[in-house]
């Protein structure tokens, strides 16, 4: 276990040097960190109750999960009311050999998807492209990054590393005309493109950003359309639902999609919000004739039963990515996960187990700046560090780490010791300090330095300082 | 995995962690409610014409449904469009530019029921029999909608679908102006799915 995090930490900061040592990607972070921050504030600045909203999300949510198997429960009865049909997936297994199974009974070899996180998670295009159908992303991020064989950098913007040069590149791959770089005409040509697959597919994969229980009913909220697309054109609707998106009635969907939209996107409200209950009825002409929902657990439920249950609050508007200057320097690739940034850091070692992301909980500066921006007042720091006690706990941090550790603790219990330590230090490390600094140390030094620079002991010490200057006056 | 398994896990999950048990009974949702704008048909209307304007959308309100056909009328003659809209529309001066075919119309005409003034959606439902697609795939859509349908915010919705109706119906679309993504470089783009182009007729008397 201890042989697994040490090859993911390695993966992890081979991953951040990438991100660090290239100027334009550093350069785009920070631009769209920067242009989605100043939208968010200046949305929530028009709502002087703002903090009254974020507590009536955080309330909601915690009502909720508490009472998950009651509202799980309403929630199928009305869905199979309104001629829906529901499947209750365990695990990623469980839920991808539903939609592969679907799609051969309806013998369907084009899918058009609109953006999941709960797909990605559950990896469901591999699974479906193993079985012979194509999934075909159709929201715009989605659709560069599956052109560019990568992960989502980030929840909402999954291409938001991409520049209009690196995006054009990518879709002159698939047309002979002329593209010039230019949004406007690319995003025409995009929809010119997979407006052909939206009329052929048989059927269309969205995700859920909410599920109202009361009404069996799934709430997706969108700003381009292909989720309406996804969910109108194709004979037979799917979508992937993580357990906790549910609310008790419509009355909860108030402070939901008033936060929401604000936090992620700084608008009043998204394009698009739909509120779906049931396929078509009889006697209508368009929308699709069959709707399933997968409803998936995945570790969730084993989330519920624990200290870490707040982490299950969370609506993905992403606030917390765009607020972190972790991930204002490392972007999302180097997590190493479906969930970056903060969320991600929490969310990823419990969902996939904490051998396999023992590095997550500590790729955060524990600043708080997350925390404040949480549509759902999540505790992030709280988790992250309580995750760095189950890491230790589980001695998950390898040897060499774990006696480095001990031994500075006894050091800065013993004022004599720590004294002879610096002294020795300061000698010690002299040949390896470079411009200040000690960027490759040796022996257990090394995995402090892997991820950090170590600064150079100083000619004097602050004691001895204090001690110049106490005397002095 | 079986309906019951599954719904057992979340609730043997929640009884470790859970200290109330599954006891305590539904309430409803008290959101917060600060005034932003006065709620008199007039303000609703200023403040829904306002936010079209921030959105790119051509609003205008007239008085009559009449006025309305015209104004319609002359967008589809200016701009040679044709037109998609339910069957249940009889409006004379469109007639020779109706088309049954969605995908290839040039315009959607759209009758909405609601719309909520301070986000400036629009809301339209199957219930009243009006195709998904007439909003979503035309190049351009328009809406007309009576005043009287105007409400402040969207919990004023909420309430009056939970007061009106019995179970909902299929789909309600809530609409806020046209198509948009950022995903291209984080320039904002329009028209990337859904209509690019969107009017909106306000009636004053209905």
């Amino acid at each position: 276990m201890a042989a697994l995090a040490e090859r993911q930490r390695a993966a992890h900061l081979a991953e951040i040097e990438q991100a660090l040592g290239d100027p334009v990607l550093q350069q785009t972070i920070r631009t769209r960190q920067d242009n989605r921050c100043a939208l968010q504030q200046q949305a929530i600045a028009e709502l002087p109750d703002w903090p009254d909203w974020k507590e009536a999300v955080a309330d909601l949510r915690g009502h909720t999960l508490a009472h998950l198997d009651r509202y799980m429960e309403q929630f199928a009865d009305n869905l199979e009311r309104r001629g829906g049909r529901i499947f209750f997936a365990a695990d990623a297994a469980e839920a991808c050999d539903y939609v592969v199974r679907l799609a051969h009974a309806k013998e369907a070899s084009l899918i058009v998807k609109a953006k999941s996180m709960l797909s990605e998670e559950i990896c469901l295009n591999p699974a479906l492209a193993a079985a012979g159908v194509q999934a075909i992303e159709t929201d715009l991020g989605e659709f560069i990054i599956q052109l560019a064989h990568e992960r989502p950098f980030h929840i909402l913007g999954p291409a938001s590393h991409k520049t209009l040069e690196q995006i054009c590149e990518l879709f002159r791959g698939l047309t002979p005309e002329y593209l010039p770089p230019e949004p406007q005409a690319l995003a025409a040509f995009a929809r010119r493109y997979l407006r052909e697959k939206f009329l052929s597919a048989e059927i269309g994969i969205t995700g859920c950003n909410f599920a109202v229980a009361s009404e069996g009913a799934i709430v997706l909220v969108t700003n381009e359309g292909n989720g309406r697309l996804c969910s109108t054109l194709p004979p037979t609707h799917v979508v992937l639902m993580g357990i906790e998106r549910l609310v008790p009635d419509l009355s909860g969907l108030e402070p939901l999609l008033t936060v929401l939209p604000r936090s992620a996107n700084g608008l009043r409200a998204t394009t698009y919000t739909q509120i779906i209950s049931g396929p078509r009825r009889s006697n209508r002409e368009d929308g699709p004739r069959e709707l399933h929902v997968v409803v998936v657990d995945n570790g969730r439920s084993r989330i519920l039963g624990t200290t870490y249950r707040p982490i299950l609050h969370c609506i993905r508007c992403g606030a917390c990515l765009d607020n972190c200057p972790v991930y204002r320097n490392i972007g999302g690739h180097a997590y190493g996960a479906v969930y970056s940034g903060p969320i991600g850091a929490v969310l990823t070692p419990l969902l996939e187990g904490i051998d396999s992301s023992a590095h997550l909980p500590f790729a955060s500066s524990l600043c708080g700046a997350c925390n404040d921006v949480c549509s759902a007042r999540i505790p992030l720091t709280d988790l992250l560090l309580d995750l760095r006690r189950d890491v230790v706990a589980q001695r998950l941090s390898g040897r060499g780490w774990e006696l480095g550790m001990r031994s500075f603790a006894e050091i800065t219990r013993h004022p004599d010791l720590w004294r002879a330590a610096v002294r020795l230090a300061r000698l010690a490390l002299k040949p390896w300090v470079r411009e200040g600094f000690i960027r490759r140390g040796l022996g257990p030094l090394r995995r402090w330095t892997a991820g950090r620079d170590f600064p150079a002991v100083p000619p004097r010490s602050f004691r001895t300082l204090w001690r110049r200057d106490t005397d002095a006056t | 995995m079986e309906r019951g398994a599954f719904v057992k896990r979340i609730r043997d999950e929640l009884v470790g962690g859970d200290p109330d048990g599954s006891t305590c009974e539904a309430r409803p949702c008290v959101a917060p409610a600060a005034p932003l704008f006065g709620r008199s048909v007039e303000e609703l209307q200023t403040v829904f014409l306002a936010r079209q304007e921030e959105l790119g959308v051509k609003a205008t309100a007239v008085a009559t449904r009449r006025q309305a056909q015209t104004a319609v009328g002359q967008l589809l003659d200016e701009r040679h469009w044709s037109v998609v809209c339910s069957p249940d529309l009889s409006w004379p001066n469109i007639e020779e530019r109706r088309t049954e075919h969605t995908a290839a119309a040039d315009f959607g005409l759209v009758q909405a029921r609601w719309a909520i003034a301070e986000s400036g959606t629009i809301v339209v439902d199957t219930a009243d029999g009006e195709r998904r697609a007439t909003s979503l795939l035309p190049p351009a859509v328009g809406f007309t909608l009576p005043r009287s349908g105007l409400v402040a915010r969207l919990g004023d919705l909420l309430r009056q679908l939970v007061q009106n109706r019995g179970p909902l119906p299929a789909c309600i679309t809530m609409i806020t102006g046209p198509s948009a993504s950022a995903d291209i470089a984080g320039v904002r783009t329009l028209g990337v799915h859904g209509p690019g182009e969107v009017h909106v007729w306000i009636i004053e008397n209905e």
